[in-house]
């Protein structure tokens, strides 16, 4: 059906290795292939399907058109293609598989495909690649099988089929297994997108080189696992669907699942290989430079859980109510160890149930069990899509693995309406060093009944709009601000521990989205030292030479990153200032829905003001089409564009949270040191070092080891303080993390 | 919006900027100036917003590119910046609170100093649809707008009642001033902004050249 966007793509199709593992506990009569020996039974098996192994010998994909349709599997997915067969996925979850003209050829396996991310990636010229990662497997073995209506084959072919599908990729052994390794296949791969033709060429190395690799991995995941347990998912495999109608499935993910993973019982489960298959994506980059990359909704706030776990640890704070805390957070949390140093490979691995993970050294950060995956998912791709700046990340959805079926919408489960993690970790992170007590809240709420009269009349009448948090409404929500409100009394109570600065416009803002995610004395908490941090406090005095610097800052990164856009914007007339107040002052709650706006705040609570302006170039280049396209000529297009209508346009919290790990990225450093100066200068405030939970903590480390540590700081959650931090607090804070995680991990056990 | 089509005809722009206390309904103003709609639970104004339309006076076309500015004190040291190159400048008050009314003369002050020097400065008194809360006359309002030689008018942004005539009476004294050559419109709109670029796209920009050497 249209719903099914891969099918618009998937026109032409070369596949370079999706192939499917028997498992050792499949259903008593496939008679699975034996421990270490998968390639042959699977060869065997394929040969025994017929067309499909054929093509194998020589270990190359080719191109087969997809049929538009497929009879008995309404809305597929294409999953792989080569020379003589497709495979195949329902929305039911069913494997299918078809020769090379159209023909069905029946369904491999019923019930539970798994499609774990989708990403889509377009590049400056509008073309666009999805990518997503596919896992085939079998259903735990006290699962029910599924078989749909539609489906005309017995479970016995079913298994046959599915056995058939090793033979693929770990036949495919060209000779070039050492020449090249799984990494340049990649390398060749990552270039793919840009002109059909080099499809071709790089189709045969990806194959080629993976071979290796994936024998190996193969051999492994044939292994029973020692638990008894059999492996759940059978294949992995990414698949990139061009606009163009080019398909490729990415073999690399196999090889890298052999380079790390299996060592646990069932180390089939896709958690190491996903892992590895990061590393490989990342081109010779071991995991370790991949951590900041992570997109998706969530990835602000396990960032500042990790942040704050290693702030803590650091301050040798162990605070015991952390674990349970974020236990209770992310559920079965998990922790996700990602290296420290470049030269460190991640290994680790995940028991069978997939709920833990633990690797040698590292810093955590928090990860249901049902998301890892995606999520380091979402690292690799990330990073494989920043090495490439010809790409621009659009659009991810991810889904939770361990579900039958294709999983579709899974991001709705996880955007951020609850804003469970945020009423913990907001107050966490912006910490309460002015040691605010309830008490002093009722004081200070009873003044202002008390003198309601005078200094309420700023504060009262308010009105705010914000828009609805979940986004499936999509609505606009107001929150009266009446003085009779949370809001207008929690701003009120400020006006009288703040008399210097009292009510500034846009502090409703900001309280309003506090109270959105905390009950009103923490927010109250929150808002006065939000309201204390050098960068919120500088810009509400709105004093002219903080707003000009400022806004000079953000001229210079603009014009040195969208200099068509900076140009258009300053023939426009509009100077930054006038829409760069409203942004900063509001944390971007204003202009933005708020749960795009809730992951700015993440990140700036993370690190600092720098965020605010790497948000600013993030919206620019969301608008760009736009300014560029000729609404940007006068004054008030430009406004209206970054203005009113920039809701519409940058309602993606992960394509935003991209955007502005792009926009870091590509910032000069010492602009970036200038805008932390910027935000030190201010009120001649310097930073105490491992102060904990403090606003911007990372920023101010990344400011003291001066420009070239300051890069670092918004790309990787870790890197700024680790970087700025003199090595022993280094040592004591993971020596601290690691006790934390192996109190956590006991709990589970 | 309307004038989507009109968009690019037009034989002059005009600044204008929107100033006066926080509350006294600027926003609003705007909002049924340029939409025809009163603007339910309309926010702060941060910083300065932007809105324009093209009117119709005295047989010419003419655009107005309207800076709605923040009013709170706070922002003062920020909005300053905005006055210049107005053409025109509307000072809002609140009818039902006389603070606003009273902090009219600082206001005024800041658009003769900040603006051009012959900017056309017209009163608002706003909310003139809440005739039981009224804490300054009109009479009063109006005596001062006559000492201080500029215009006045009492609107209701929620009604619409006399919004379209502070802009259009505005604008009919600045045309006005160019027909009798007192302000040269190429001056208009300066230094910021380029709109005249726009102008001469088309034939409103012969109209203002040749109105130029004609003056």
């Amino acid at each position: 059906p249209a719903a099914e966007p891969v099918v618009e793509f998937a026109l032409r199709t070369f596949a370079f290795g999706l192939f499917l593992r028997p498992g050792r506990a499949a259903p008593p009569d496939d008679g699975g292939p034996p421990p270490g020996a998968p390639e042959e039974a699977a060869g065997a098996g394929g040969g025994g399907e017929g067309e499909g192994a054929a093509g194998d010998a020589e270990g190359r994909w080719e191109a087969v058109r997809v049929p538009a349709e497929i009879a008995g599997a309404p809305g597929f997915t294409t999953l792989a293609c080569r020379r003589h067969c497709c495979l195949g996925i329902t929305p039911e979850g069913d494997v299918h598989r078809w020769d090379a003209a159209g023909r069905g050829a029946g369904v491999l396996a019923c019930g539970f495909g798994v499609e774990w991310s989708l990403l889509v990636l377009k590049d400056e010229a509008g073309q666009r690649v999805q990518l997503r990662d596919v896992g085939i497997g079998y259903p735990s073995p006290g699962g029910t099988r599924n078989a749909p209506a539609s489906s005309s084959t017995s479970p016995a072919r079913s298994q046959t089929g599915s056995r058939q599908g090793p033979g693929s990729a770990p036949r495919s052994p060209s000779g070039s297994q050492a020449a090249s390794p799984p990494r340049g296949a990649r390398t060749e791969e990552g270039t793919f997108p840009t002109s059909p033709a080099a499809a071709g060429g790089g189709g045969s190395p990806q194959g080629a080189g993976g071979g290796a690799a994936c024998d190996e991995h193969a051999r492994r995941l044939g292994q029973t696992p020692a638990g008894g347990q059999q492996p759940r998912v059978h294949a992995v495999g990414a698949i990139a669907l061009m606009d163009s109608g080019e398909v490729y499935t990415t073999e690399v993910f196999h090889s890298g699942v052999a380079a790390d993973g299996c060592d646990g019982a069932s180390g089939a489960w896709l958690g190491p290989s996903t892992l590895a298959h990061g590393s490989a994506l990342g081109e010779a980059q071991p995991l370790g430079s991949v951590r900041g990359a992570a997109v998706g909704a969530r990835a602000s706030a396990y960032r500042l859980a990790q942040r704050l776990v290693n702030q803590r640890a650091q301050a040798k704070e162990r605070c015991l109510a952390l674990p349970s805390m974020l236990e209770s957070l992310f559920g079965n949390a998990c922790f996700l160890m990602r290296s420290l140093d470049a030269s460190e490979t991640v290994d680790g691995d995940i028991d069978a149930t997939g709920s833990s993970f633990s690797a040698p050294s590292a810093h955590a950060a928090f990860l249901p069990p049902g998301q890892i995956h995606a999520e380091l998912y979402d690292l690799s791709v990330a990073e494989w899509a920043r090495g490439r700046t010809g790409w621009r990340y659009e659009k991810e959805n991810t889904s939770e693995v361990k579900t039958r079926g294709m999983r579709r919408n899974g991001r709705d489960a996880m955007t951020l309406d609850g804003g469970d993690e945020k009423n913990i970790l907001w107050p966490m992170a912006i910490g309460n060093v002015l040691r605010i007590t309830p008490e002093l809240f009722q004081i200070h709420k009873q003044q202002a009944l008390d003198a309601r009269r005078a200094e309420a009349a700023a504060a009262a009448n308010v009105l705010i709009t914000l828009s609805d948090p979940p986004r499936s409404h999509g609505r606009e929500r107001s929150i009266e601000c009446i003085s009779g409100s949370d809001c207008g009394r929690m701003l009120e109570a400020y006006t009288f521990f703040r008399p210097d600065i009292g009510y500034v416009q846009g502090m409703s803002f900001l309280a309003a989205v506090l109270l959105l995610y905390l009950p009103p004395y923490p927010a109250f908490v929150g808002l006065c030292n939000l309201l204390n941090s050098p960068s919120v406090l500088g810009l509400y005095r709105l004093e002219p030479g903080c707003v000009e610097c400022r806004a000079e800052v953000f001229r210079q990164l603009c014009a040195a990153q969208m200099p068509a856009v900076a140009r258009v914007i300053e023939e426009a007339g509009l100077r930054p200032e006038m829409f760069l107040i409203e942004w900063f002052m509001t944390l971007y709650s204003k202009c933005l829905p708020i749960d795009v706006a809730s992951v700015i705040w993440d990140l700036f609570l993370l690190d600092g003001e720098v965020v605010l302006y790497c948000a600013g170039l993030a919206l620019l280049r969301v608008s760009e089409q736009e300014l560029l396209a000729g609404g940007g000529a006068d004054l008030e297009g430009c406004a209206r564009i970054l203005g009113e209508e920039l809701r519409e346009r940058a309602n993606d919290p992960d394509e935003l949270l991209w955007q502005l790990s792009e926009a870091e990225r590509r910032a000069p450093p010492q602009l970036l040191a200038e805008i932390r100066s910027i935000e030190n200068a201010e009120f001649g405030s310097t930073p105490l070092p491992g102060r904990a939970g403090v606003l911007g903590a990372g920023a101010v480390a990344a400011g003291a080891a001066g420009a070239p540590g300051a890069g670092a700081s918004l790309g990787s959650p870790g890197a700024g303080s680790l970087a700025g931090a003199a090595a022993p607090p280094l040592q004591r804070g993971l020596a601290a993390v690691s006790a934390l995680r192996d109190s956590i991990v006991s709990r589970w056990r | 919006m309307a004038s989507e089509k009109e968009k690019d005809q037009y034989d002059y722009l005009f600044k204008f900027i929107i100033i006066g206390d926080a509350g006294a309904g600027k926003s609003c103003l705007l909002h049924q100036f340029i939409e025809n709609r009163y603007k339910k639970g309309s926010s702060h104004t941060i910083g300065v917003e932007f809105g324009s339309k093209i009117i119709h006076v005295g047989g010419r076309n003419i655009k107005l590119q309207i800076w709605d500015t923040a009013g709170q004190e706070r922002y003062r040291s920020v909005t300053r910046s905005y006055y210049r190159g107005a053409a025109g400048a509307l000072i809002v008050y609140d009818i039902t609170n006389r603070d606003s009314y009273n902090h009219l003369v600082n206001w005024l002050q800041d658009a003769r100093t900040l603006a051009r020097a012959d900017t056309s400065i017209i009163t608002v008194g706003n909310k003139c649809d809440m005739k039981d809360k009224r804490a300054v006359t009109f009479l009063e309002a109006s005596r001062c707008a006559q000492e201080n030689d500029i215009l006045f008018l009492e609107t209701s942004a929620l009604t619409g009642e006399g919004v379209e005539d502070v802009f259009i009476k505005v604008a009919r004294v600045i045309l006005n001033k160019i027909e009798d050559g007192l302000i040269d419109p190429n001056t208009m709109v300066s230094g910021t902004h380029t709109g005249s670029q726009r102008i001469g796209s088309d034939s409103g920009g012969e109209a203002m050249s040749s109105k130029t050497c004609s003056c």
